[in-house]
């Protein structure tokens, strides 16, 4: 089967065209439906997609890293990817300065210097190491005006050890900071326990809630992460909204506890979906939207992100274990097949090469023989075991609804995409 | 836009269209207006520090001395051995040792004259300073200085008057970044202020429509009154016109401490929104039509040429007394109605060079067949049936058909605007860039004929036009033009089967074969001075044979 180079899709506008390379958006003529097409009319587009060298292995030095600051987390949650930070026993211990530093070190002198640069924090729970977090925020940011880079930071924190000193040092600069919360206090506290079994949803409220009502230049996000016995993603959102937060994402568990079977992606399309269509009312109402996974989409087609890689692993983007080791993602510390190097030689280009190529999605099947793969682009790679026909449908379900969307938000809240 | 067509939604569709919005031709360099002293797009005393081959001069006040001397390029492209040897001994003294004291050569409206640099200012009949002196010196002609330095014997160097442009119509590669606006004043200062009558390069707004506030439709009568693009007050609503007097306009320092008020212009108005760009490119060909219409596309640059040539010889450079205005017009119109035609015949070979391009990408192994027959028609607007080429003085309504051959967007644009869209289509970036210059140069062609519409049309009754006979093809009178007429199609065929560089040599040597009195030029000069139009026939050759538009 020769791989689709577009897309038909319906909106509520009409009839439209989605070219792959470069995810473009077209509109067919009022009246005329895909079949109508001459397919030499897309010549142009084709064209500028193949000019966009998706078919290639990007050569690009890490822009971001991650600091595995500790192997250890006060929170026991079932379905933690990295057992709560120690992966199986593959890191241990906590990182020491030096460690951080000569990795901050590595990161600046080989990135592009004219692009923003970012540093975040991962563990286990990295605010347990608060104090080593606030030293590596300052080392960076006097080496990075040393080298004139604009350095960014950002941070996944179950949210429970944020302190006055930990508000502010967030609100002074631009720091993405992502709360792990999964919606009200009795979904929450079901899976998220501390070590003595009881919820946190308090303790994250406290914790987050000074921070949530004045974010200074921060921005706050909650990450809530969906198990398959409850898709009440509307419910979640509530809930979420009514505890402060103005940014909610979810990611469905794919692999181990929770995880959702192939009976259960409809039922997370469908969940989806509605919530996606309150987000839609409320543009087209003059409002904005807190659903993150919407926006994002919505702002990623606007501009015609494509991508043959699912996200910067290996190529923009590294993780930093506790002993100074160099992997192309924070969810394979200790995987041997993603690492890259070490403190002396951190982004082998080798290995780096080799990781890249054998995960181009032109490379993967089915993916290569699927219109959603510049903008899925196979997924996450660490839960590639996982994909199945009915979670690939739940992916493209979605991708044709925010295409229904798009179209309906860029004819009538041009505004909203900032004019870009 | 119409709407029987893909329309394009998000950002990276809409920059598949090809060409991004923004400026058009008029901003680019070579629509300015062309002030020389100093330019206000590249200043062009410049270009001529460059005028004798290998040597930089600076002229200072009335001396023109010698402040660089490139040797190693002089070595590299194998200079005449008695200039390379004149050269190795200036460039032993430091810069500025030497002067140039004495300048020989063939001078556009005085002829073949020894100028003494010292006189230069002192007779009337001479060029009034050696700057203006050495602009005359017509490009490709010898030139003889005569240079001197305090207690050492003056030297001679003779070379040949540089050409500034390189084969492809772009400057010359030894012109450095930057050294064409090296000594003019900086935009968005407020020298700007003082240039008067609104008399501003063109790529610096000056009078505008303002900015559109929101609601207000274009056609809002008080919101499409031109008004002065630095008036101080941007607030008032709706702006004033703008006056001879520049009333409220910015004082000068005020321009420096709010220049970042001042709005970017497009479409010949302010522009504070989101700019919603239109596109430029036509519809693609089919692959098989490529090259039939770039053939045709040539026969069409030839036809038109061929036609201004006629048309150009028709003016009278002796039309009224000596100071006239009409004098003044008449040459004026002449010259830059050849100038029109020369760039054609550069249009010419880039076509060429474009199918011969096509040729070696088609790899049939045969030798390439220039494109060298005069189209059997000019084009109208798309859709309407061409008009057969003529040979016509230029009276007014020739002069409007002219015009109306290089309008932008009809014509012979909507031509290129195919070929480009199909060589955007197809990746070919570097061949898209050349039709692109090739449109612009249309687009400076348009604005050319409509100035000397301007010019032309000061003086009813056509009394700048010689009174001429149109000679049937074949008459005896036309044997001489007609034969230098084929002979530069014989020299260019050899030429462009080879492409260049090396059929340089040839287009070198048809370039002779066209100008000057053994040229066609002087041919058809001769021609009408006895009061015949020049005409040219269509030769016997086969190579030459007239080219139909493609089916």
């Amino acid at each position: 089967m020769t791989a689709p180079a577009w897309h038909p899709f319906r909106s509520r506008l009409g009839e439209h065209v989605l070219v792959l390379q470069g995810s473009q958006i077209l509109d067919l003529p009022p009246g005329t439906d895909a079949a109508d097409l001459d397919p030499a009319e897309l010549d142009p587009y084709l064209a500028h997609g193949a000019g966009l060298g998706l078919g290639r292995v990007p050569e690009v030095a890490p822009q971001g890293m991650s600091l595995n600051l500790t192997s250890g987390c006060n929170l026991g949650c079932r379905y933690c990817y990295a057992d709560r930070g120690r992966f199986g026993g593959a890191q241990r211990g906590a990182m020491c300065a030096a460690t951080a530093e000569a990795a901050v070190d590595a990161l600046f002198a080989g990135c592009d210097p004219t692009a923003p640069v970012t540093v975040g924090f991962l563990g286990g729970e990295p605010f347990l190491r608060a104090e080593l977090l606030h030293h590596v925020v300052e080392y960076a940011e006097g080496r990075a005006a040393e080298r004139h880079l604009q350095v960014g930071f950002s941070v996944t924190t179950n949210g429970t050890r944020l302190r006055p000193v930990d508000h502010a040092l967030v609100r002074a600069r631009p720091f993405a900071v992502t709360v792990s919360i999964d919606g009200g206090r009795r979904v929450h506290d079901r899976l998220r326990h501390d070590l003595l079994g009881r919820g946190t949803f308090d303790d994250v409220l406290a914790a987050v809630g000074p921070l949530l009502a004045d974010p200074g230049a921060a921005t706050v996000s909650a990450r809530a992460t969906v198990t398959a016995d409850d898709l009440d993603l509307a419910g979640r959102y509530d809930d979420l909204t009514a505890a402060g937060f103005r940014r909610i994402g979810f990611s469905p568990v794919r692999l181990g506890f929770g995880a959702l079977g192939d009976a259960d992606w409809p039922r997370w399309t469908a969940a989806s979906i509605t919530l996606g269509e309150r987000a839609l009312a409320d543009l087209r109402a003059g409002r904005e939207t807190g659903f993150d996974n919407f926006t994002t989409a919505l702002r990623r087609l606007h501009a015609g992100s494509s991508s043959p890689f699912p996200c910067g692993a290996g190529g923009g983007y590294a993780s930093v274990s506790t002993e100074g080791r160099w992997y192309a993602c924070h969810r394979a510390v200790g995987n041997e097949e993603y690492a890259l190097g070490d403190r002396a030689t951190p982004v082998d280009p080798r290995r780096q090469r080799t990781f890249l190529t054998l995960r181009h999605v032109e490379r993967i099947e089915p993916c290569s023989g699927c219109w959603a793969r510049y903008l899925c682009s196979g997924g996450c790679h660490q839960e590639a075991s996982a994909r199945t026909d009915a979670s690939c449908t739940a992916i493209r379900s979605w991708l044709d609804f925010c295409l229904d969307a798009y179209c309906v938000v860029s004819a009538e809240r041009p505004d909203w995409f900032g004019g870009r | 836009m119409p709407a029987d067509k893909l329309q394009p939604r998000n950002r990276t569709a809409r920059l598949a269209q090809g060409r991004a919005a923004g400026n058009p031709v008029v901003t680019e360099l070579e629509s300015g207006v062309g002030n020389c002293f100093p330019g206000l797009e590249i200043d062009l005393r410049n270009l001529d520090r460059r005028f004798f081959p290998f040597l930089t001069v600076d002229f200072v006040g009335d001396v023109v001395l010698v402040v660089e001397v490139a040797l190693a390029r002089a070595q590299q492209e194998q200079a005449a051995a008695p200039l390379l040897q004149e050269l190795t001994a200036l460039a032993a003294d430091p810069p500025g040792s030497w002067q140039v004291t004495r300048l020989a050569g063939d001078l556009a409206g005085l002829g073949p004259a020894a100028l003494v640099v010292a006189d230069l200012g002192t007779d009337p009949a001479l060029p009034p300073d050696p700057w203006t002196a050495v602009r005359l010196i017509r490009p490709g002609t010898t030139v003889q200085l005569t240079l001197q330095r305090a207690g050492a014997q003056p030297r001679t160097l003779t070379g040949t008057r540089v050409s500034y442009l390189s084969d492809d119509g772009a400057f010359a590669e030894m012109f450095e970044a930057g050294e064409l606006t090296q000594s003019l004043c900086s935009p968005w200062t407020h020298d700007f202020r003082d240039c008067g009558c609104f008399y501003w390069a063109s790529n610096h707004p000056d009078i505008v429509q303002p900015a559109l506030p929101p609601g207000v439709e274009a056609d809002d009568p008080d919101w499409t009154v031109r008004t002065n693009w630095l008036r101080s007050d941007k607030l008032a609503a709706p702006p004033p016109t703008a006056d001879q007097q520049h009333s409220g306009e910015m004082a000068h320092h005020e321009i420096n401490h709010r220049w970042q008020e001042l709005d970017v212009v497009l479409d010949g108005r302010e522009q504070r929104e989101p700019y919603d760009p239109t596109s430029v490119a036509g519809l693609p060909l089919d692959p098989d039509r490529l090259v039939p219409t770039l053939r045709f596309a040539a026969g069409v640059e030839l036809a038109v040429m061929l036609e201004y040539l006629a048309a150009a010889f028709s003016i009278d450079p002796l039309a009224g007394s000596a100071q006239s205005t009409l004098r003044g017009d008449a040459r004026a119109a002449r010259a830059e109605v050849l100038r029109v035609a020369a760039s054609e015949m550069r249009h010419l070979r880039v076509v060429n060079a474009l199918l011969l391009d096509a040729h070696q990408a088609s790899g049939t192994g045969s030798p390439f067949d220039p494109a060298l027959g005069v189209a059997t028609e000019v084009p109208d607007v798309p859709g309407a049936p061409g008009r057969p080429v003529q040979f016509r003085p230029l009276t007014p309504a020739v002069l409007d058909e002219f015009v109306q051959v290089e309008a932008p967007s009809l014509t012979v644009d909507a031509l290129y605007s195919r070929i480009l869209a199909t060589f955007q289509r197809d990746g070919r970036e570097a061949n898209a860039a050349t039709v692109l210059a090739v449109m612009a140069e249309g687009a400076d062609h348009f604005a050319t004929f409509t100035t000397v519409q301007e010019w032309l049309g000061r003086h009813p009754g056509t009394p700048y036009l010689r009174t001429l006979r149109t000679p049937a093809p074949g008459d005896p009178v036309l044997a001489t033009v007609q034969q230098r007429y084929e002979r530069v199609l014989g020299l260019l065929h050899s030429a462009y089967r080879v492409g260049i560089p090396a059929g340089a040599a040839d287009v070198a040597a048809a370039r002779t074969a066209m100008l000057g009195p053994s040229g066609i030029e002087g041919a058809c000069e001769a021609l009408a001075r006895d009061g015949v139009l020049p005409v040219f026939a269509v030769p016997a050759d086969p190579r030459f044979a007239p080219v139909a538009p493609p089916p």
